[in-house]
């Protein structure tokens, strides 16, 4: 098992924010995603987004489960420590 | 590579012509797929037909009427069977060559250009005539507003000839690849071997091209991304070394996500797809011909092609633009 250091919630919300043309700190941690003009290849740029930078593999039907950006940044955190 | 040529059907179907028979908008499509247009085939106007027309347009660019071999990429052959390749060879006076298709749907321009090469390596021939053409509007379910909008018909072709390594238009090195338990991700469900031997009819959306967009949008940023960075260094080059990367022309938001990936600027991307589409495994050359004519690729100019699609397949591969009549 290799850790990678896994973004904070804040640089996953810039990330977010960057890709959606969102202005900054309109992420929150109970923001629902459906709710911020997401759309369905968005959080497939997010994601890649995280894999470059931060080394971050999500599984499309993962991402697909988060409600909220809580629950986004859980899956980062929780691919960050599962990462064979 | 010696010769360039492409052809586009006159009929072009923009968005709000889309609009008016799908649920859909112009807005809708642009914002997600980059896509303002396409070209349609007319009825009666098959893959070969295509083909010959870019072909011919080649072969002109290239300045010449023969080549030892055609190869043809094409996710809608004119008939399951045979091959369309003989037909288009006949068609532009060249019977009695060997000519063959080569199926990897969107990546098959590439596969194809890696197998020309690889023939004129080998100095078993010392032309190739390489062409994508697709008719993807036979394919389509009108009824689809998801595939409806993005696809389009077309061909390009290229002539490639026996040369030098260190000549301007010489083909590098092909890093192709493939994973075939995503065989779903893109496909047309009936109509082979596998639903004909199950014994039960083809449902009818069986018989229609099918994609699982969100998953086909990262596999494809991920894997053209591998292929280019192996092209890369197969040729010393580095991501900041290229003039420009010719992905192909699936969707807008692949390909700033490509560029993003690999830290290549946008002004770097050939950008073709918002006046054609997807045009398959004639995308690429489509594209070539295109940047072409609008100056974008100028003789020198350091490039890479990359692609992903059905199968799943990918490549990518190299080259330095060389000088080329437009056609």
């Amino acid at each position: 098992m290799t850790d990678v250091t896994p973004p904070t919630f804040e640089q996953l919300a810039a990330i977010v924010e960057d890709k959606l043309g969102l202005p900054p700190r309109r992420i929150q941690p109970d923001t629902v995603l459906s709710e911020v003009d997401i759309d369905s290849l968005s959080l497939i740029e997010v994601s890649l987004a995280l894999e470059k930078q931060y080394g971050v593999h999500l599984e499309t039907e993962d991402v697909d489960t988060a409600i909220t950006a809580r629950d986004l940044h859980d899956l980062v955190l929780s691919a960050s420590t599962a990462r064979p | 590579m010696c010769g360039l040529g492409a052809w586009l059907p006159p009929t072009v179907v923009t968005n709000d012509d889309l609009a008016r028979r799908l649920d859909t908008s112009d807005e809708w499509i642009r914002t997600r797929t980059g896509i303002r247009a396409r070209h349609v085939a007319s009825p009666g106007m098959p893959t070969s037909h295509l083909a010959a027309e870019a072909g011919a347009r080649a072969l002109e660019s290239a300045g010449v009427h023969d080549v030892d071999m055609v190869v043809l990429a094409t996710t809608t052959p004119d008939r399951p069977c045979p091959a369309t390749a003989p037909v288009v060879a006949t068609r532009l006076g060249l019977t009695g060559r060997p000519a063959f298709d080569v199926s990897a749907v969107c990546t098959g321009f590439l596969y194809a250009l890696a197998t020309g090469a690889g023939m004129i390596t080998s100095g078993a021939v010392e032309t190739v005539l390489v062409v994508g053409s697709e008719v993807y509007s036979t394919i389509l379910d009108p009824a689809d507003r998801s595939s409806s909008v993005i696809f389009g018909d077309g061909a390009g072709a290229v002539v490639l000839r026996a040369g030098h390594r260190s000549e301007d238009g010489a083909v590098g090195r092909s890093e192709l690849g493939s994973d075939g338990s995503l065989a779903d991700l893109i496909t047309v469900r009936a109509g082979g071997s596998e639903q004909r031997s199950s014994g039960a009819p083809a449902l009818p959306a069986d018989r229609y091209f099918s994609m699982w967009g969100k998953e086909v949008f990262a596999h494809a940023v991920t894997r053209m991304a591998e292929a280019t960075r192996a092209a890369l260094a197969g040729a010393g080059w580095h991501a900041a070394d290229l003039d420009r990367l010719i992905g192909h022309q699936a969707n807008v938001r692949i390909l700033h996500a490509l560029g993003e990936y690999l830290d290549i600027p946008r002004e770097r991307l050939v950008i073709h797809l918002d006046q054609i589409g997807n045009t398959a495994a004639a995308s690429i050359p489509l594209a070539l011909a295109y940047a072409q004519s609008t100056g974008e690729l100028a003789p020198g100019a350091r490039v890479a092609l990359t692609a992903f699609g059905g199968g799943a397949t990918w490549g990518a591969t190299t080259l330095t633009w060389p000088a080329l009549k437009t056609v």
